[in-house]
């Protein structure tokens, strides 16, 4: 036993130790975990449609309905504004980053319980779940994409609706950046809790069913009265939306500060969620 | 060859009880050290070296600490205090089959299994045919596993993991799994692993034959603490007599006219003992006490595998043999010219009759360890796949008359 003692720290490949430092990122390892991040990605694609008819015709299916119920709900009944554009393409163009935002948030913050089974069985970095999450769903909103697209060119072919994207719709890949950093930040806070508090599920869920509310998702940002404009500015992910919309639709944007705000949220909700997630990562299994 | 593995003064502390919002608030309000009863101690400053290409067993009771032991070797859980250190890549088969997607084709589940385990895409592809094969699945490699029998799900899961190339590998209990065939199969697997490629093979088992088998040394845990650490045969006689119920908590059955007060097993050099080599004599001494005289006394010894059947019965009645017990002490001894039994582990189940009842039955009166005996070197030991008893049996060749 002493023998092993006087052996030096540097002959070992690897120390476990109760503690890792929170700084300390298992870069390296995620990267030698990449084709697993992959794999768990391909699953949750492949699995989702295995043994329906329809197959990945179903990434469609769910979002086409939202936008035709917003369309009937918002827009004929409540009649509420949409810019000047035409209803269904502007509730499409809020859902589509909106949903990319929810669902990876929800996916993530309920990923460490979801997948309690396998953590307790094998080690691998745990992060490479959250972060298949986040590719599935970036791939997912690819697809998504793809239909808005389709939407857009019925639109120009059949209206008299002419499509002049601004030049602010380069800003898409940052905007992206934005949301998936903020999602995965806050999942990972919530996930990370939620390890011993299931409670932050079922508040995830309604939480977002609010926060869907107060984001220019079925209106647009200029219908927020001015009594309100405070509160509302204090959505992060409003000044996202409305960027990306004004971009693909060439309209007036006036959020920058909003988007500085959200930048400087997202980084801070990141850099959160990853300390948290590190310092449960080690123990989280002995009482999830 | 240098170390491949040093637990150092190892502690795992679990917290017993439901999260809640009594408990949140309770915690706000009390520290810790003022209700201390509900922290257990899993592990208890344990500590241990392991060599590069030994196979270690580790052994100990249900709740002794192996598991949280495992867990912590193989990253799942984070001790709470001491550290470990290991050289080289680590990987465990404390379950297999993990993360298989019941949807996903055998082929797409030893992709994802593999990666699971830590295994590069490439390295799986390189070891796809071997693992087919292993596994014996070829014919269903495109099949969604939920249609797989789950005896090839198993041998699926299990080929995936024995194929990963780690230095130091933990095996717990995946032995249990599988016909003889399979089995033998893995145990040769582990044997070239740690023989031929020098390979460090922590092993877990409840079947004391197959540590005995496979691993020259072995640790003992109990109630989380290191109890012994040596060669196996000594710490399997540890790990026996310390299982031995009290006196007192042995659950007894019958009249009562008479209890078991002491019971010993002796090997063939006369000496006290919980493992018997296979064809060697060896006896059994009970001692009963007697609270009135009975007449027409019978005894038996029953001895059940882990499966807890009967395996052989020694009564006197066989032997056409019935006693007097005077009260107080009476001594029975049990000998036998010759242990037959195939090596693994026994229970032992003794009988007291009087006039044809019942006095006292005891169940896990012992536990018995049959090893195989030691053969001239390149001969097959006999073990449980060829059977219960090896008996003696004269072999010749004739040669026809000229």
């Amino acid at each position: 036993m002493n023998s092993f003692q006087r052996i030096s720290d540097d002959y070992w490949d690897r120390i476990l130790r109760p503690r890792s430092p929170w700084w300390k990122l298992p870069v390296r390892e995620i990267w030698e975990y990449r084709d697993l991040i992959l794999l768990l990605f391909r699953r949750d694609l492949i699995a989702v449609y295995k043994q329906t008819v329809l197959g990945p015709i179903w990434f469609f299916v769910g979002p086409l309905f939202t936008v035709a119920v917003y369309t009937l709900v918002f827009g004929r009944v409540a009649k509420l504004p949409s810019d000047g554009l035409p209803p269904p393409l502007f509730y499409m163009s809020g859902i589509l980053l909106w949903s990319f935002f929810s669902s990876n948030l929800t996916a993530i913050t309920g990923s460490l319980v979801q997948n309690a089974s396998l953590f307790g069985k094998v080690y691998f970095p745990r992060l490479v779940v959250p972060l298949s999450i986040l590719m599935s769903s970036l791939v997912k909103l690819g697809i998504q994409a793809l239909m808005l697209l389709l939407l857009l060119g019925y639109f120009v072919l059949n209206t008299d609706f002419s499509w002049k994207p601004g030049l602010s719709l380069c800003l898409l890949p940052f905007l992206l950046l934005l949301l998936s950093a903020t999602a995965l930040g806050l999942g990972l806070v919530f996930a990370s809790f939620s390890t011993r508090y299931r409670d932050l599920n079922h508040l995830v869920g309604f939480g977002m069913l609010l926060l869907m509310y107060a984001s220019p998702v079925i209106y647009p940002a200029s219908f927020v009265p001015a009594s309100l404009q405070p509160f509302f500015a204090l959505n992060p992910i409003a000044p996202i939306l409305e960027a990306f919309k004004s971009g693909l639709f060439g309209l007036p944007f006036s959020l920058w500060t909003g988007l500085a705000y959200s930048s400087a949220f997202a980084l801070f909700t990141l850099v959160l969620g990853l300390m948290a997630f590190q310092r449960v990562e080690g123990r989280f299994v002995d009482y999830i | 060859m240098g170390a491949a593995l040093f637990v150092d003064n190892l502690s795992k502390e679990y917290r017993l009880g439901q999260q809640n919002a009594r408990r949140w608030l309770g915690n706000a309000m009390l520290s810790a050290k003022q209700n201390p009863e509900t922290l257990i101690k899993a592990l208890d400053g344990v500590s241990f070296g392991v060599e590069q290409g030994e196979v270690l067993g580790i052994m100990g009771r249900n709740g002794a600490g192996k598991s949280t032991l495992l867990k912590l070797l193989s990253r799942i859980t984070a001790p709470s205090s001491g550290q470990i250190k290991q050289k080289g890549r680590m990987a465990s088969l404390l379950e297999v089959g993990t993360g298989f997607h019941p949807d996903l084709t055998g082929r797409e589940n030893v992709f994802l299994n593999g990666a699971i385990l830590g295994m590069r895409k490439a390295e799986v592809r390189q070891r796809l045919d071997e693992i087919v094969d292993f596994a014996g699945v070829s014919a269903f490699l495109d099949t969604p596993v939920k249609r797989y029998s789950s005896g090839m799900y198993v041998r699926l899961a299990f080929a995936v993991a024995a194929h990963l190339d780690p230095e130091i590998l933990i095996i717990d209990e995946v032995l249990a799994v599988g016909d003889a065939e399979f089995q033998k199969k893995c145990v040769d697997k582990m044997k070239s692993a740690s023989a031929g490629q020098g390979k460090t093979i922590l092993f877990v088992s409840h079947n004391l034959a197959f540590v005995q088998a496979l691993c020259p040394r072995a640790i003992l845990l109990e109630k989380g603490q290191l109890k012994a650490d040596g060669p196996t045969a000594d710490v399997i006689q540890h790990y026996i007599q310390g299982g031995q119920s009290a006196q007192s908590s042995l659950t007894r059955k019958g009249t009562l006219q008479a209890e078991l007060h002491s019971r010993q097993m002796y090997n063939e050099h006369g000496q006290p003992a919980a493992l018997i080599q296979q064809g060697q004599p060896c006896s059994f001494v009970l001692e009963y006490h007697a609270k009135q005289s009975l007449e027409q006394v019978g005894v038996a010894l029953g001895f059940n595998d882990m499966g807890g059947q009967r395996i052989l019965s020694v009564w006197s009645e066989f032997q056409q043999q019935r006693f007097s017990f005077k009260p107080g002490m009476n001594t029975i001894r049990i000998t036998l010219p010759a242990m037959k039994l195939m090596p693994a582990n026994y229970t032992l189940i003794s009988y007291l009759t009087s006039n044809g009842l019942v006095v006292e039955e005891v169940e896990d009166v012992q536990q018995l360890l049959v090893v195989a005996p030691a053969l001239k070197e390149g001969f097959a030991a006999p073990s449980l796949n060829q059977g219960v008893f090896n008996d003696e049996a004269t072999i010749l060749l004739e040669t026809p008359n000229t």
